[in-house]
């Protein structure tokens, strides 16, 4: 059953679907390395899905543009229980540099519950795998994977 | 033209012309007439210092070294003109933009919707006009704001896609008018990842621009700092030292070079031939590396400034250097043969998303996306720059316009790329990286205009400065002039080509949408 929380479903597979809430690129170039030959994230049981539908992670990069922010939250309500959220670059986190302004926003945990976060700008794909695969590890009993760093 | 005037960093001034808005179209016709070749528009408000609106139009003519704005004032009340659209295509997003960002209304274009702003963005709200903080939120407006252009008829069916794609691309949203898998008209809706960046760097000093610019677009930083700091330098009349400017060189070709392994490797991909995606992605990647250590940053942030470039290359990293770009480039020499000579490949890329020359010049193609369609221009050769003038590259051309052509001629710049950055790493010049701002160039005044050709095409930042800090700042993007070609060239495509054809002209959208 898919309602036992992270901890126990994120054990051998996690599946990823990404957007892209107003990012430079330089996120989306390190995210899609991970899943090519040098990378190749795919043997960890790791993967980027085509549809929120399978995944059990989303992964947010972009300071969160006012025109990105509903299809964010359509996407992310599409993502079945229980779900994940990463944010992935200092923008994410609200470290962006158009910041506040009339057409971004303040990253995305000013619109989404965020689970875990990975700096970077942007992160290398070594390091957006290395957290990655520690989510599913899994947090322990009480703690979000976000609490554990 | 004013004394107080700058100079661009060839050593020729701009040259500002007035004109009447009435006057304008016939300006820009006769311009057209004699070979000029649009560059960017920027819109401005003077009202705070007694003024109405500003609206620049700036040429290249072939003859001259400089380049010429035409300048139309327009009044506080009633800022309208005749649209430029009809005579000049190429601006027909410039004006929508302007339309949305100042208010400025250009009368009669033929597709006056909302182009950057927000579907919720309320009406008559301007965020680049100065009476308008950066920071404003304003609520939700009723109605959304756009909507996308179908084509008619019986058994036409609408298929929208985006703007959250299957890959990892980035967000867009594309309106599909589709017969069957044909496809019969493409409406885009860009400009998702709009951030304002152009709002965001009024108010600055020119020199604390570095980090917001960089990041318009990580495929293309080194281009946006390269030509944030032409426009300062030509402001102040600041010298490079001869270093600086072989180093700001080699990243430049660095950056085009990484970029075109990226689109060599997303065409197979696009097609299905697996073993060469992941073989140029392999490249791209050595690439990457290769930048990261000699440079600092894998996609150049944080490089060049103005003055020169950060970093020093050290003597022992150059061979190193010559000797890993030499193996990449025998690399990248086979897999061309792998995969131009693969028949199954190539037969899927003929006759695939063809842009006509005829097309490409009068939308104002620019790059790759031109040369592919037989348009031979190249900022490089055309208006030499930085080390460009004494290292001349070959601009090569494609004549077929298809995704085939534009593959070709990316692995034939790649190699053309290759040579140049060997001779300018073998050439580099002692002395000093970067040199220090002339005297009072802290309250320098006046407008510069930096213009680089970028891995996609020509990126022309218009940065006009008051007292040291920053007025108005616009980004004209090689994406930005290249989208719009595009929606010609995929209808009578088939739906399932459109990944494969869009990947070919490879456009950023965050550069575009700024
Ligand atoms: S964190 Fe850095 S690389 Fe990522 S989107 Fe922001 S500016 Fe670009």
């Amino acid at each position: 059953m898919r309602n036992d929380g992270p901890r126990n479903i994120l054990r051998r597979s996690l599946q990823v679907r990404h957007v892209d809430a107003g990012s430079c690129n330089g996120c989306e170039s390190e995210l899609a390395a991970i899943t090519g030959p040098v990378y190749d994230a795919q043997r960890y049981g790791l993967d980027i899905v085509a549809s929120p539908r399978h995944a059990d992670v989303l992964t947010v990069s972009g300071p969160v543009t006012r025109q990105m922010a509903e299809a964010l939250g359509r996407t992310h309500a599409a993502v079945g229980q229980p779900r994940l959220v990463v944010s992935v670059g200092d923008c994410a986190a609200g470290r962006c540099p158009f910041r506040g302004s009339y057409a971004a926003g303040e990253g995305v945990a000013a619109v989404l519950p965020v689970d875990a976060h990975i700096p970077g700008c942007p992160p290398a794909p070594a390091e957006i795998v290395q957290h990655l695969r520690a989510l599913m590890r899994g947090p322990g009993p009480g703690q979000t994977a976000g609490q554990r760093g | 033209m004013s004394a107080a005037e700058p100079w661009s960093q060839s050593g020729a001034p701009l040259t500002i012309r007035e004109a009447d808005a009435g006057e304008l179209a016939g300006a820009v016709t006769a311009a057209l007439a004699v070979g000029a070749r649009y560059l960017t528009a920027a819109a401005a408000d003077e009202r705070a210092v007694g003024g109405g609106f500003r609206l620049d139009h700036v040429f290249r003519f072939p003859d001259r070294p400089g380049l010429d704005v035409l300048r139309v004032r327009l009044p506080a009340d009633r800022p309208e003109y005749p649209s430029l659209t009809p005579v000049l295509p190429a601006v027909h997003w410039d004006e929508r933009e302007a339309q949305d960002l100042f208010g400025i209304t250009p009368l009669g274009h033929p597709d006056p919707r909302r182009l950057v702003l927000p579907d919720d963005w309320p009406a008559g709200l301007h965020p680049l006009r100065k009476d308008v903080p950066w920071n404003v939120h304003p609520p939700c407006a009723a109605e959304p704001g756009w909507a996308p252009r179908l084509a008619g008829g019986e058994g036409v069916v609408f298929m929208p896609v985006g703007p959250v794609h299957a890959g990892i691309i980035e967000s867009g949203h594309f309106a599909f008018s589709l017969m069957g898998e044909t496809i019969l008209h493409l409406d885009v809706r860009l400009f998702q990842k709009h951030r304002g960046v152009e709002k965001i760097l009024e108010g600055r000093p020119w020199a604390d621009a570095g980090d917001a610019v960089e990041r318009t677009c990580a495929a293309c930083s080194a281009s946006h700092q390269a030509a944030w700091c032409e426009a300062v330098e030509q402001l102040v009349d600041w010298e490079l030292p001869a270093r600086g400017v072989y180093l700001r060189t080699i990243l430049l070709e660095c950056e085009r070079l990484y970029n075109h392994l990226n689109d060599i490797a997303a065409i197979p991909a696009g097609t299905g031939f697996a073993v060469a995606a992941m073989e140029g992605s392999v490249l791209k990647e050595q690439m990457l590396r290769l930048q990261g250590a000699a440079f600092g940053h894998r996609y150049l942030f944080g490089t060049i400034r103005p003055g020169g470039v950060v970093r020093d290359l050290p003597t022992d990293d150059i061979a190193e250097l010559r000797r890993r770009l030499a193996r990449l480039r025998v690399r990248l020499g086979r897999l061309a043969q792998r995969m131009l000579r693969h028949p199954g490949f190539v037969d899927r890329l003929q006759g695939a998303g063809v842009l006509s020359r005829r097309t490409a010049l009068d939308l104002g193609a620019v790059g790759p996306s031109a040369r592919a369609s037989a348009v031979a221009q190249d900022l490089r050769v055309d208006r030499p720059y930085l080390a460009y003038r004494a290292f001349a590259p070959m601009v090569v051309t494609e004549q077929a316009g298809d995704v085939g052509a534009r593959l070709r001629l990316r692995f034939r710049e790649a190699e053309v790329s290759f040579e140049l950055l060997d001779r300018l790493l073998h050439g580099l010049p002692p002395g000093p990286c970067r040199r220090e701002a002339p005297g009072g160039a802290e309250r320098a005044e006046g407008l510069g205009i930096g213009c680089n050709e970028s891995p996609r095409g020509a990126n022309v930042h218009y940065v006009q400065l008051r007292a040291g800090r920053i007025e108005r700042y616009r980004i004209r993007t090689a994406s930005f002039a290249n989208w719009p070609l595009l929606m010609e060239a995929v209808p009578g495509n088939l739906i399932g080509d459109f990944p494969l054809i869009n990947k070919s002209f490879e456009l950023c959208y965050a550069c575009c949408d700024r």
